[in-house]
């Protein structure tokens, strides 16, 4: 089964994933030097990618070195024929991310003395919801390749945390447009490996 | 009941929710082409992730990297030095080690019990003229950053000497630490300053007090 796998051409795909995956299994054996490079690898990825979902660099420094002490405690959970090394970490990163984004958000609830229902909906007051609305704009900006539909889609469903259905209901399409989108979106990304780098 | 198939890009993207997700990953368990579909999407994620790609504060590394150390490591670091195993003072060597130990400061038992800890043989040169010791090599540990000269059965220099441990690199050699080995011939001495892997440890016999370069012939050498 596994032969099917390796049989299929990966055109795009730079041996950097490769070397990666090695530095992983390295790390499963404990190796800390070999960490400190994964490290220097990976940190920008996984530090973007939380402070683009938590919007605080000090929280997405914290969720990266929790990521970290992560990689390095279950480096040995972590099955290749899975996800690739950096797949792996960014899954974790995000899972990370998010729960420290629903965290945060609980706590403010709970401080909340308008209660609950408002600070759902930080969008609410005229001046956060402009400034909201700037930062989505930002975040579908960035993501250059993709249609305006696609980037929407990622970014509720990715960055927010959103269902494919939660995402669907959102937008009032259906479901199949939105795991369509999803599809087309990371295929052009992929089409796209190792070019912005 | 959906498609399984055209889960993988939702799956990729962590939008299922639990229950469809592990019913996802069976699914895997048994198709190669979702397998393969969800390798492809995991790349595409990879490449959006190197869009945002940022560099966190350059502490950070240096945080990350101590939480994965053992504690004491961390902190004891500048206090490392170098012990002198010298027979005449053997039992106060025993006694200040022993209270190192218990304050958590071992620099010699940090690099060899360390996970990346590499032995190499210390080969004796044609200017050795002693019966081979049993053991002489230099354990050297990159986390660490130190390496520790490891001797058994090393035949003791003339009372006026003492061994002298020499860091070479490019031709250059750089005190490094000196040491003699106790009655039965052993020595277990934390080299001084900063070895590095690809230097070359040298061991001379120097006149006592050590020599700032050296006087006598290489005895035993290694590439760390």
């Amino acid at each position: 089964m596994g032969r099917v796998k390796e049989l299929s051409p990966i055109p795009a795909v730079p041996p950097e994933k490769l070397k990666l995956n090695e530095m992983l299994r390295g790390i499963a054996g404990g190796d800390r030097s070999i960490f400190g490079s994964f490290y220097d690898e990976m940190a920008p990825l996984v530090f973007g990618l939380a402070k683009r979902i938590l919007r605080a660099p000090a929280l997405a420094e914290e969720v990266t070195q929790e990521v970290f002490l992560e990689i390095w405690q279950k480096a040995g959970d972590w099955a290749p024929e899975r996800s690739s090394a950096p797949a792996w970490v960014l899954m974790i990163a995000r899972r990370r991310a998010i729960d420290r984004v629903r965290s945060e958000q609980a706590s403010r609830d709970r401080q909340e003395t308008v209660g609950p229902a408002m600070s759902y909906h930080p969008g609410s007051e005229p001046h956060e919801a402009a400034e909201l609305e700037a930062e989505r704009a930002a975040v579908r900006s960035a993501i250059s390749g993709l249609s305006d539909n696609q980037q929407v889609v990622i970014d509720l469903a990715y960055y927010q945390g959103k269902t494919y259905q939660e995402v669907a209901e959102m937008l009032d399409i259906p479901v199949g447009t939105v795991k369509t989108r999803m599809r087309d979106a990371l295929i052009r990304m992929r089409a796209h490996y190792g070019v912005s780098q | 009941m959906t498609e399984p198939h055209d889960l993988a890009a939702p799956y990729v993207l962590g939008a299922l929710d639990e229950a469809e997700s592990a019913r996802f990953e069976a699914h895997l368990d048994v198709c190669p082409a979702c397998r393969q579909e969800v390798a492809d999407l995991q790349d595409g994620l990879v490449s959006l992730a190197t869009r945002h790609a940022e560099h966190p504060s350059g502490q950070m590394r240096q945080v990350v990297m101590s939480s994965i150390e053992p504690a004491q490591v961390v902190e004891l670091r500048p206090r490392r030095r170098l012990l002198i195993w010298i027979p005449a003072v053997a039992a106060v060597a025993i006694v200040i080690l022993g209270l190192a130990v218990f304050l958590g400061g071992d620099p010699v038992g940090d690099v060899l019990g360390a996970d990346d800890a590499v032995a190499t043989e210390l080969a004796a040169t044609d200017s050795f003229t002693g019966d081979a010791p049993t053991v002489a090599r230099i354990v050297y540990s990159e986390s660490q950053g130190a390496a520790v000269v490891e001797f058994e059965g090393l035949t003791p220099v003339a009372s006026d000497q003492v061994y002298q441990l020499w860091l070479i690199d490019d031709g250059v050699a750089v005190p490094a630490g000196l040491f003699n080995p106790d009655d039965r011939g052993s020595a277990l001495v934390l080299i001084s300053g900063e070895p590095n892997s690809g230097e070359v440890v040298g061991v001379t016999a120097e006149p006592s007090g050590g020599s700032t370069a050296p006087t006598g012939d290489v005895l035993f050498a290694a590439e760390i």
